[in-house]
């Protein structure tokens, strides 16, 4: 093999790797050196629980920016669902069930909304769920006074959904990671996901296609809705009670990690996979940044920077080829 | 010739929004025509007030600004911690800093390209996580005489005064100067501007770094009105200037609005959210409120569009 061969091999090889799984590599060598305890056994798992909370919802943003929208509501119904799941109070089956199905049917509920607001009436999306999140958050504090959520008994059968383990790992990681392999089939083998890049690429060919644009759209409001619902009821799981007014606001860190994987802005590129590996980046250096003592407003000062500086990376890369 | 001057104004005062009847309705309401309240209601506006046309002058551009109310907690912060060193310097910085975050909007906006709502976004958590850092999370108090005297006046606080000189300004950039002019045809058609002769990129970054430098100004106005520069405040801050910018005829699509109608649609929101804090409703049901006009405002906006291109 000649030199030049070699090169042409190695540009195809990188070219074929996107640029966050090396960004994901490259991080977690440098966490590793930074601090000796990152690499311990119970900081990963404890990595990949605060990662697959934000990593759900932005599973369900991808596909939503996928088809040319955004979805800033998904941190207020994580706050939703996780307030509801503790309200109906899970204590033994059958109310474990209904305690995750009624905050995802919600979650799904407030998707369809955004959905026909942006789809069927044709409104901006940030500013149709920057007003559904406050809707959402009003009607939650209405509903509880503002009170912290701390309900008595919960049973274990609720308390599972986050601490099963199966073959080492928690539940919500298994849960997590399903997702995000039915979630890159469905988007790369079926119909519904070849349609959602289609809307994303070219909205106006696409309704002259023939594509169910709204139908299409509006599901991928729905599924970002169920997707950040699901998120809340592990969250719920998780921790066992609720401060409704102090929440995390889910959404920066998944739009962030959503973005770094290289979903197009403008829609109609990106895949959940690199989503996922993206979140991981997030999360390794929200997880360091802990490590050194860098409280929360240095962690969303960070997230900001990492949100403009990804944005810009590939708007300019964009703007090269 | 004066009737068509007249009736946008009428249309604003009693159709879109139908502030007239907002008024009659809360005369029903006990307190509500008092000269105290009514001093409330402009400090409010005051301080909203600026946001708002820096707001309606970036929609016109074809932009829109998220990092307004963060922007404005900034503000807030920056002027209180540069009171030591005389208070035009205070107002200075304020103003410079705010002014900074919107000129950093109007770069990634223009020379990235990148969507307003994003690039404005990403500034907003910027701003609001810097803010937060350097504070500590917490409030920073201030107890200069000089400095809450800006917020002074009875019945009619100077910070009213501020807002109708900005306003005016304002109003005659846009319609009696060829800047303005300039900004409506960039925001209703950027690439045809820019065929035109026209600098697109420059005259965005404008509008940006007008927004943020009102959003600072505001920032120290608040301050003043508080006696603290919080970093917290300011959440609602966009949706509500957004909304009243909405109402008064501006579009998300650009080339549209106008100062006046921005402030008659600011004066409806504003007397609305004071009815609901007289009648007594917890903030949770503000929240709801202006989170649902807001989103009444944009698919009536986009449905209307749609209507339009057809």
């Amino acid at each position: 093999m000649t030199v030049a061969a070699a090169h042409r091999r190695l540009a195809s090889l990188t070219g074929a790797v996107p640029a966050i799984y090396i960004v994901l590599i490259a991080v977690i060598i440098g966490a590793a050196l930074i601090s000796d305890r990152f690499l311990t056994p119970s900081n990963v798992i404890a990595i990949l629980q605060q990662a697959v909370i934000a990593g759900i919802v932005a599973l369900g943003m991808t596909v939503v920016l996928i088809g040319g929208q955004f979805d800033l509501s998904t941190g207020a119904i994580v706050m939703m669902s996780a307030v509801m799941a503790l309200l109906i109070g899970p204590e033994g089956n059958p109310e474990t069930t209904i305690a995750v199905l009624i905050p995802v049917l919600a979650g799904i509920v407030i998707g369809l909304l955004n959905g026909l607001a942006v789809y069927a009436a044709g409104a901006n999306s940030i500013v149709v769920t920057i007003g559904m999140q406050f809707i959402v958050v009003g009607v939650v504090l209405a509903m509880v006074m503002g009170q912290h959520v701390y309900p008595a008994g919960l049973d274990e059968s609720f308390r599972a959904i986050a601490s099963a383990r199966i073959v080492g790992l928690p539940l919500p990681v298994i849960i997590f990671a399903s997702l995000v392999v039915s979630l890159s089939v469905v988007m790369s083998k079926t119909v519904f996901g070849r349609h959602v890049y289609a809307i994303g690429g070219d909205i106006e060919a696409s309704r002259r296609a023939g594509i169910p644009v709204v139908r299409t759209g509006t599901l991928t409001f729905a599924l970002s809705g169920a997707f950040a619902a699901l998120a809340g009821v592990i969250i719920a799981a998780l921790v066992g009670h609720v401060d409704p007014t102090a929440i995390a606001k889910y959404e920066f860190p998944a739009l962030t990690a959503v973005v770094l994987g290289g979903t197009s802005l403008v829609g109609g590129e990106g895949r959940p996979a690199d989503t996922a590996a993206a979140i991981l980046v997030v999360a390794v250096i929200t997880n360091v940044m802990t490590i050194l003592n860098y409280q929360y407003p240095v962690q969303l000062l960070v997230q900001g920077l990492l949100l403009a500086s990804a944005v810009a990376f590939y708007s300019y890369r964009r703007g090269m080829t | 010739m004066k009737v068509d001057r007249l009736r946008p104004f009428f249309m604003h005062l009693f159709i879109k929004p139908p502030l007239v009847p907002l008024l009659v309705a809360a005369t029903f309401i006990e307190g509500f025509w008092t000269a105290g309240n009514l001093r409330t209601i402009m400090e409010s506006i005051s301080t909203d007030g600026l946001i708002v046309i820096g707001m309606v002058i970036v929609m016109i551009a074809g932009g829109f600004d998220l990092s307004v109310g963060a922007v404005m907690a900034m503000g807030g912060v920056t002027a209180i911690i540069l009171l030591p060193f005389t208070l035009p310097v205070a107002l200075l910085g304020a103003i410079l800093t705010g002014g900074l975050a919107g000129y950093l909007n109007g770069l990634q906006v223009t020379r990235l390209r990148i969507n307003p709502f994003i690039a404005t976004l990403a500034m907003m958590v910027i701003v609001r996580g810097g803010t937060l850092a350097y504070t500590d999370t917490r409030p920073v108090i201030s107890l200069d005489e000089s400095f809450l005297a800006m917020s002074s006046g009875r019945p009619v606080p100077l910070t009213f005064f501020v807002l109708v000189t900005t306003a005016l300004l304002a109003h005659i950039m846009l319609t009696q100067r060829a800047w303005g002019r300039h900004v409506y045809a960039v925001g209703a058609g950027e690439l045809a501007a820019a065929m035109s002769g026209l600098n697109t990129g420059r005259l965005k970054r404008q509008c940006y770094i007008i927004s943020g430098a009102l959003s600072g100004l505001a920032g120290v106005l608040l301050a003043a009105r508080l006696g603290t520069g919080s970093p917290i405040i300011g959440e609602a801050t966009p949706l509500i200037a957004a909304s009243a910018a909405l109402i008064g005829g501006a579009s998300l699509k650009g080339g549209e609005g106008s100062v006046a109608g921005a402030i008659a649609g600011l004066i409806f929101v504003g007397c609305l959210i004071n009815v609901l804090n007289l009648l007594n409703m917890p903030s949770y049901y503000q929240r709801i409120t202006i989170g649902g006009l807001l989103l009444l405002l944009v698919i009536v906006d986009g449905i209307l569009l749609r209507l339009q291109l057809r």
